[in-house]
């Protein structure tokens, strides 16, 4: 599998040195598989967008290992970043969602730092940015969807379809609320995955304008995006904050209006 | 749900990333509703329309809740 990757890697190399200077700031969001696999008529290849997805997770795992491996009284660098991480997840499902949410927190926290390292190690140049793939956080946001669909139901049973009925509403009015609560409920997966899309997407192929710019002006021009590029660099990565950030704060929304309908 | 403060916007910058994409998901969420229903009963263009302004009128629902939770 190395040496796929390795020759999938080459290939890249030959199109960016072979190809005549033509911006194309897109061509980094390509999914190129690199081991084709298929299971039951699924296409589960092994793609960059997979294998960054990997890179991501082993980021999270070795951050924790070395940051929760000595447990000093007095936290060293690593160790109080861990824990500060820790901490502020654990703040954020008290604070949403109350103490029922403990049981949520390893969900929660999970989450947080796969989409917010997904999207940090999607800024090293050359890398792959998995959460710039709709199917990558339309998936994320359609199994939170319906997870808290469910832990509704099996909460309130068919009082949840209470939810859809705004309280101290005329009859009258109930034809036009029920609809438009019911579309309000719908829209929540597709606005949190669009969202992190969107946000991350943007950001990338703003940055591949400016490196392409940087790449192709002149030395005199060349200064210009590349002072923009390096600022902007630093706002994609309070972006990648503040994205996975809110994607947890709505997530932690929705599990507390499924466990506690209003 | 009790009363308790709601969750405080880290930065006025995330709030408004936030406001945006309900609004025009609910909108989207609403127009394929209502395409779909008119696909199915062939009452073209009429739940199309209708379905938009619910669509919308959701968009604002998301907004007002996002501003004001309970």
């Amino acid at each position: 599998m190395i040496q796929m990757i390795a020759t999938a890697m080459a290939a890249e190399t030959a199109y960016a040195a072979g190809a005549a200077p033509k911006m194309d700031p897109l061509h980094h969001f390509q999914v190129v598989k690199y081991v084709p696999l298929e299971l039951f008529g699924y296409d589960i290849s092994i793609s960059n967008s997979v294998v960054w997805m990997w890179i991501a997770v082993a980021a999270v795992m070795t951050f924790f290992h070395y940051g929760l491996r000595d447990k000093g009284r007095v936290p060293g660098r690593m160790q109080s970043l861990a824990e500060s991480g820790l901490l502020f997840v654990r703040g954020v499902v008290k604070e949403i969602v109350g103490a029922e949410g403990a049981r949520f927190f390893p969900l929660i926290f999970t989450l947080f730092f796969f989409v917010l390292f997904c999207n940090l190690v999607g800024l090293i140049p050359g890398s792959f940015t998995a959460t710039s793939q709709l199917v990558v956080t339309g998936t994320l946001a359609g199994a939170i969807f319906i997870f808290c669909t469910l832990l509704g139901f099996y909460k309130h049973g068919a009082h949840y379809l209470k939810f859809f009925v705004p309280s101290g509403l005329p009859v009258a009015l109930l034809p036009l609320m029920v609809p438009i609560e019911i579309i309000s409920y719908l829209a929540r997966p597709v606005s949190l995955s669009v969202r992190l899309f969107a946000n991350m997407t943007a950001g990338h192929t703003v940055l591949a304008v400016l490196f392409f710019f940087t790449a192709t002006l002149p030395w005199f021009g060349a200064w210009l995006p590349f002072g923009f590029s390096v600022v902007f660099t630093a706002v994609e990565i309070f972006i990648g904050f503040i994205q996975a950030y809110i994607f947890t704060i709505l997530t932690c929304v929705y599990l507390n209006d499924a466990l506690h309908m209003h | 749900m009790d009363n308790k403060a709601p969750p405080q916007p880290p930065s006025g910058m995330s709030w408004a990333l936030r406001l945006s994409t309900d609004m025009v998901a609910a909108t989207l969420i609403g127009t394929g509703i209502g395409y779909g229903l008119d696909e199915w009963l062939e009452s073209d263009p009429w739940l199309t329309l209708v379905f938009f302004l619910f669509g919308v009128a959701a968009g604002f629902r998301n907004i007002y809740r996002a501003a004001n939770p309970q």
